[in-house]
């Protein structure tokens, strides 16, 4: 037999730390024992499960919430009424009405230079609005291109919103809502028919994407025909506009250009500019962030009603760890006696605490993925699902629930692993 | 004497106290001794004489109450909870009573253990562990589970984990104390073998026969070396429940040293 002593271990190659040791030990050994810690793995994948869906109806929500608001805009505009003074003014008397007009979009053009687009429109109710035989009253409402961009207008495929040359030329177009589409046409292609708007004959280029549209002033779009606001003018003679809307530069500070926009038309029409009454302002940017903090908070409440479901799992698994270390104490004893560092007996037992975790993790995605999948193609229509939206299932949720567990296997594994860490290996191998 | 450089275990006015509450029980009282580079010692004495404690402190499990013990030359109640595991790990083998193998790791893997906390690469860790196991001859057991093996092979395997890091000194606390007269004497003669090799061989026994076989016998009671000699104390006689063990107690100490 050839002598233990002359071949001492020196290899060049770099040693793995405790830490690897550890987990190698941990990976090794993993599946073989007996005690299948089937209940933990429950826990856990409940936890995961309950945060998981939570949040995914959060989403859902959240959604919904914006969809129905981007019916509206996703411009977030800020629409402006004409009011009537309350405050008399430079020898005027209060009580004035106060009147929209192109020499105020002239002014605000000039003076606002936070303002991206600048649009007005006026609109009429009950209209008729004739294709053949068929008749029907419409709200009509003659606006510029923009709207296509502002107001959310989007064109469904085959069909256009009308566009600069046709609000020059003042040409006879129309696009229609799909509620009013539907009403006049049935399920006939409406683009490119001829159809009369006061007996005056227009051309359909084009009907809108059907839409969600939980704000709304004057009524929904999918109900409306929009023509160009010059051939409305043709149509109906120069009154007074009804709205003028805008839209500012990313970042401004919409209360300063509202401020701004109040005092370009208070010098033209003469009125006091703090005169709120004089102008109705709904400043739907203004709306949208206390919203956008609502449902945040929201969010977040449903996370941490979840979580705690996760971190109920988390002090299960710590309780399962104690029992383990419990159980293994002699054969920690005998990896200390062998030589183990304390980092080699606390890898493997948070490395134990955080395979657990995954796998339970894993399950729970998996089920809520599942479970979300079918609540997605539920055959259900209506407000409910149009209000509260669908779960979705998103990948920062996912990657959310991935960290919070990463965090329930690691502090479920700490407090264990320091126990068998601080075992004295005298004891430990004494241990039955 | 022996010199310094060949002097493996140094203990001096070695005590060890465990304190259970208010109550302290002095395991260890003073004991002084050396044990040379290569030697091949057995420590007997009844139960609760001291000398597992005297075990756990020579493998540096545990540091003493009290007094000086050097292992190969470095003051152990020095060094960190670290070092210690190191110097476990490095220069001393434990063989236990009751093998304390992982029971669902193969003889391989329970071998290459304490290569594994050397930070050896797997490689290495399997070449090394094969090479052990052949040396205890179960070359041919590497890939059984502990459940597969017989108690003789079990403490094989943990004799071959014991050598994997080629340790100075070999610890073995009642190694044959789980194992018929037979396996006892294979496992007996696998530790004569290191001895002639030039490891520093320590066997603690309550078997007389088995100590009669080391060239060094020391004996303790009550936490103090009470002799040291190269032959069985005078007033030690082979009791009745070793018979059954080996047979005759003087046939087996001589089949063990031809």
């Amino acid at each position: 037999m050839d002598n233990p002593r002359t071949d001492k271990p020196k290899t060049r190659q770099p040693r793995m730390g405790p830490t690897r040791q550890g987990l190698h030990l941990m990976w090794s050994q993993l599946g073989r024992r007996k005690s299948r810690p089937t209940s933990i793995l429950l826990a856990v994948c409940w936890g995961t499960f309950s945060m998981m869906l939570l949040l995914s109806f959060g989403e859902g929500l959240k959604r919904a919430m914006g969809q129905g608001r981007d019916g509206l805009s996703q411009a977030s505009p800020a629409i402006l009424w004409p009011g009537a003074t309350t405050k008399a003014w430079q020898g005027l008397k209060a009580g004035r009405p106060v009147r929209f007009e192109e020499q105020d979009l002239v002014a605000l053009r000039q003076s606002v230079p936070e303002l991206v687009e600048l649009a007005a429109e006026r609109s009429r109710r009950a209209i008729d609005l004739r294709w053949g035989a068929k008749s029907v009253s419409a709200h009509v409402k003659g606006a510029l291109p923009c709207f296509e961009r502002i107001r959310s207008h989007a064109p469904q495929r085959g069909g256009r919103f009308f566009n600069d040359l046709d609000q020059a030329e003042a040409r006879r177009v129309i696009f229609l809502g799909p509620a009013l589409q539907g009403r006049l046409f049935g399920d006939a292609p409406a683009v490119g028919q001829t159809v009369h708007l006061r007996g005056v004959p227009f051309t359909v280029v084009g009907t809108m994407v059907d839409k969600t549209q939980n704000n709304m002033y004057g009524g929904p779009d999918v109900e409306t025909a929009t023509i160009p606001l010059s051939t409305f003018e043709a149509l109906f003679g120069e009154e007074p506009y009804h709205n003028i809307l805008y839209t500012v530069v990313p970042g401004a500070d919409r209360a300063e250009v509202e401020k701004s926009v109040r005092q370009v038309i208070a010098r033209r029409q003469h009125f006091d500019p703090e005169d709120e009454s004089a102008i109705h302002v709904w400043d739907t940017g203004r709306g949208r962030r206390e919203e956008d903090a609502f449902m945040q908070g929201f969010q977040i409440f449903l996370g941490v009603v979840g979580a705690m479901t996760l971190l109920v799992a988390g002090v299960g698994l710590a309780n399962m760890l104690f029992v383990m270390v419990f159980r293994r104490t002699r054969e920690i004893g005998m990896q200390m006696a062998i030589g183990a560092q304390r980092r080699v007996v606390m890898a493997q037992v948070v490395g134990e605490s955080l395979m657990l975790a995954a796998l339970g993790g894993y399950l729970g995605i998996g089920i809520s993925w599942l479970v979300i999948e079918a609540v997605q193609r539920l055959p259900l229509k209506g407000e409910v699902f149009e209000f509260l939206g669908r779960p979705i299932l998103s990948p920062p949720l996912a990657a959310v629930t991935i960290l919070a567990l990463m965090g329930v296997g690691c502090f479920a594994g700490l407090l264990p692993a320091r126990r068998a860490a601080r075992l004295n290996p005298v004891e430990a191998l004494r241990h039955d | 004497m022996t010199t310094q450089s060949n002097t493996m275990i140094l203990m001096d006015g070695v005590r060890k106290v465990y304190k259970s509450g208010t109550v302290e029980l002095e395991a260890l009282r003073s004991v002084s001794l050396t044990i040379g580079r290569g030697e091949l010692v057995a420590i007997i004495g009844p139960s609760g004489s001291g000398k597992s404690t005297l075990m756990n402190l020579m493998g540096c499990l545990d540091v003493p109450s009290s007094g000086t013990y050097e292992f190969d030359g470095r003051n152990v109640s020095r060094l960190s909870p670290s070092e210690l595991a190191d110097l476990r790990n490095r220069s001393v083998g434990f063989v236990f009573q009751s093998f304390h193998l992982l029971p669902y790791a193969t003889a391989r893997e329970n071998v290459e253990m304490p290569l594994l906390f050397a930070g050896l690469p797997a490689a290495r860790r399997r070449e090394r562990a094969l090479e052990m196991l052949h040396k205890v001859g179960l070359a041919d057991r590497a890939d059984h589970l502990p459940t597969q093996l017989s108690g003789g092979e079990m403490q094989r395997v943990a004799v071959a984990r014991a050598l994997a890091n080629r340790p100075a000194v070999i610890l073995a606390d009642e190694p044959t104390g789980n194992l018929d007269s037979r396996t006892g004497r294979g496992i007996l003669q696998l530790f004569h073998q290191l001895h002639r090799d030039g490891v520093t061989v320590v066997l603690i026994t309550h078997d007389l026969r088995l100590a009669a076989t080391c060239s060094r016998i020391l004996k303790i009671q009550d936490g103090r070396i009470v002799h040291d000699g190269a032959e069985v104390p005078p007033d030690e006689t082979f009791d009745e429940e070793d018979l059954p063990l080996v047979g005759v107690a003087g046939a087996t100490a001589g089949v063990v040293k031809a």
